[in-house]
């Protein structure tokens, strides 16, 4: 008798095992791929790119095969709301891939969307996050806009080096320090591309980065490799040098009047890829090409500085951090004033870019 | 009576203590943005020993005794008193295992369903561990610290490449105040402590080993969970602060070649963590009884200790201020003091049966 009600009992809770609660059949759910949020007086506006099963064969390879839905609400919870009611299904976004905010959400306060964003349970930190150069609306709800190809395109321009930031995770973690920058998309002729990126002072957008501004700041924070520096030469030539590993240390100490300089060391290694119209060898060139490089890379980290640092307070170097990490009395007792302490800071910045591999070609060959 | 080694039965309190760490909430007093949780688990670890000193001065004369057996031997009404006040102790922590993993999963991972569906079958699996046994489960636990260590490689995989040593900064930068805090909040959560006090009997050679083995296992507490925390910190430091569960958030990350998310793996190593620790203490409270009741209670005690976690547990989840008014409780510290200090210093005072107070 007792075996039987064993068995029987663990029968009823195999019942239970399979998750049958509340759960949803695929096709009640939109998985959403891509997600654009553009504000408005009213509220949010979202737009969502949802993927639609097709069978082989069916349809045309180079068109999106995803499918577009649109909704608005007071806020994000009810957007997304009626959107799950408009369209029949409820919106799911573990399978999300890219969330492009739009112009206006940038303008009016981005803190808030980013900041749901990151406690939503189905978004994943590692999700691209872009700023759209106008509406998100016109980028996710284009007809050749797909959210894989947007999702390629930014992790292509992350592994590169082309782009800082770009994830939900990065937004979080530079959204503490109060400032924030996004990476920014926009509409070329051929289709998509990540050029510069804007300045949030944690709200609201107070400038934009050109790209030699966004590479400046990819050298200031050590995240450079396998990116290519172009240099003007003297005589008319242009050498093409290939980072190959870069490193950024930061230090900081206070000057007698108790105003802080930040050390940049900058330590970059390159290889010659290309030099074109010059008629002197690489190994000839070898210092000149140093000099130049240096001088570059200078420059663009100056720009960056001015940009960022000096004319919008923007901390996206760490400058904080390194503050308590160095200083941490100082930190300590200008808890309040350290902002604007680290925008009146100096700045002191020592490079060197050693060209450690030459090309291919032999020297005599160009003479 | 079954009996387990002193090594296996430490890998229990290891993977107990675990559970507590991977579970943790920040509002809960503990940060992962600063150096000062790292100074403030090495207190707890110091001061987990000082605080055990004097039970141990207290049983090293009695070897093979735990308090319970202990009080029954200065007296009847210390040992009655002792094994009901151990037993409630132990019910309350299991309670509180089933709780805390069970707000964990309704506010992290399912936040649309409800709890009483993951407590039931939660409490059910735990009474199945306590049923077969100390033996069974801490065999178990060896197969579970294999899959855990396994776990902690894959997330320290993730983060290892993104350590700047520059995010890790003085820990008295905010004064001291927030190391002696989190070394209270920590102290507080380490209730592994009582069932090393109750669960020697059950030990072999329990006498030799249990003083090497305990240092063994706050090491390993704190070069385990120090090590974790050290990296976080300086690597996603601030983004864990805004998450509720931060070492979730992390494993979230994890990636092993096309296995873009690994959660639902470190969710199911946690899980076991949970239903061992529970078990754990549910094992525990039911020796208690046996201690105060007889072979007589052996038949029913379980199932109603079932009943009572999974009731108790239901209560808690479905109102967020008993939730509270519980962790308040607990993180207050009092429980731990009253269990290992305060109770056992009373027991040893009392007046010892058929002879003089000690």
């Amino acid at each position: 008798m007792k075996p039987f009600v064993t068995l029987g009992m663990a029968l009823l809770l195999c019942g239970m095992l399979c998750g049958c609660m509340n759960s949803l059949r695929l096709k009640d759910r939109a998985i959403v791929q891509a997600l654009g949020i553009d504000r408005s007086e009213g509220g949010y506006q979202l737009t969502l790119q949802y993927f639609v099963p097709t069978s082989s064969g069916e349809g045309d390879s180079r068109t999106n095969r995803n499918g577009l839905l649109s909704a608005s609400g007071d806020t994000l919870s009810e957007a997304i709301e009626n959107a799950s009611r408009s369209y029949g299904r409820e919106v799911f976004f573990g399978s999300n891939k890219v969330i492009v905010l739009g112009q206006s959400v940038a303008e009016m306060d981005a803190h808030d969307p980013i900041d749901y964003l990151n406690t939503h349970h189905q978004l994943h930190p590692s999700m691209i996050l872009l700023l759209a150069e106008g509406e998100a609306a016109d980028i996710v709800g284009d007809e050749k806009s797909d959210a894989a190809e947007i999702e390629k395109l930014a992790e292509t321009a992350l592994h590169s080096h082309r782009m800082t930031g770009g994830t939900l995770l990065d937004a979080v973690t530079q959204m503490k320090t109060g400032s924030l920058e996004l990476p920014i998309l926009r509409q070329g002729e051929e289709g998509f591309l990540l050029e510069g990126a804007g300045l949030l002072d944690g709200e609201k957008l107070v400038d934009e980065l050109t790209p030699s501004e966004v590479e400046g700041v990819l050298w200031l924070n050590g995240e450079i490799g396998r990116n290519l520096l172009h240099l003007s030469l003297p005589d008319g030539g242009i050498c093409v040098l290939e980072i190959l590993s870069g490193r950024t240390e930061k230090r900081v100490h206070t000057d007698t009047d108790g105003g802080l300089i930040f050390d940049f060391s900058i330590h970059a290694d390159c290889a010659v890829r290309e030099l074109t119209g010059s008629k002197r060898g690489e190994r000839e060139m070898a210092e000149e090409l140093r000099y130049l490089a240096e001088q570059k890379i200078l420059q663009l980290c100056r720009r960056a500085l001015e940009k960022t640092v000096q004319k919008n307070g923007a901390d996206l170097f760490e400058l904080g951090t390194a503050v308590r990490h160095f200083l941490p009395d100082y930190a300590q007792k200008y808890r309040d004033s350290l902002p604007s302490r680290m925008q009146n800071s100096q700045v002191d910045l020592r490079i060197s870019c050693i060209p450690s591999r030459i090309g291919l070609e032999a020297d005599e060959n160009k003479r | 009576m079954q009996k387990i080694t002193v090594p296996q039965f430490f890998i229990l309190l290891f993977l107990c203590r675990s559970f507590t760490f991977f579970t943790f909430t920040p509002g809960s007093g503990h940060t992962l943005t600063d150096t000062s949780s790292l100074l403030g688990l090495l207190l707890a670890c110091l001061g987990s020993v000082v605080l055990l000193l004097p039970v141990w001065m207290i049983l090293r004369r009695h070897p093979g005794m735990g308090l319970i057996e202990y009080a029954f031997h200065r007296s009847p009404g210390a040992g009655t008193a002792a094994a009901t006040f151990f037993s409630l102790y132990a019910l309350f922590e299991a309670v509180g295992s089933v709780v805390h993993f069970t707000i964990f999963l309704t506010t992290a991972i399912y936040p649309q369903e409800s709890a009483w569906g993951f407590v039931l079958l939660f409490t059910l699996a735990a009474l199945y561990f306590v049923w077969m046994g100390l033996e069974a489960t801490a065999r178990l636990s060896g197969l579970i610290l294999v899959a855990l260590i396994f776990s902690v490689i894959l997330i320290s995989g993730a983060f290892v490449p993104e350590w700047e040593a520059l995010r890790l900064c003085s820990p008295f930068i905010g004064g001291t105040a927030p190391i002696l805090r989190s070394a209270a909040v920590t102290l507080s959560e380490t209730a592994e402590l009582v069932p090393m006090l109750l669960l020697i009997p059950y030990l072999k050679d329990a006498g030799k080993k249990m003083t090497r083995g305990f240092l063994w296992w706050i090491l390993a507490v704190f070069l385990a969970l120090g090590g974790i925390s050290l990296l976080l910190i300086a690597s996603i430091g601030e983004y864990a602060d805004t998450q509720s569960y931060p070492l979730y958030a992390a494993a979230k990350m994890t990636r092993l070649f096309y296995f873009q998310r690994l959660d639902a793996l470190h969710l199911f190593i946690w899980t076991l963590l949970g239903l061992i620790k529970t078990a754990l203490f549910l094992y525990v409270s039911r020796q208690s009884l046996f201690c105060l009741l007889g072979k007589r209670a052996q038949k029913w005690v379980l199932p109603i200790l079932g009943g009572v976690t999974a009731a108790g547990s239901i209560l808690l989840c479905r109102s967020f201020r008993a939730y509270e008014a519980y962790d308040a409780i607990s993180l207050s510290g009092v429980p731990l003091l009253l269990c290992v200090l305060i109770v056992p210093l009373l027991v040893s005072l009392c007046r010892k049966k058929g002879g003089d107070a000690a």
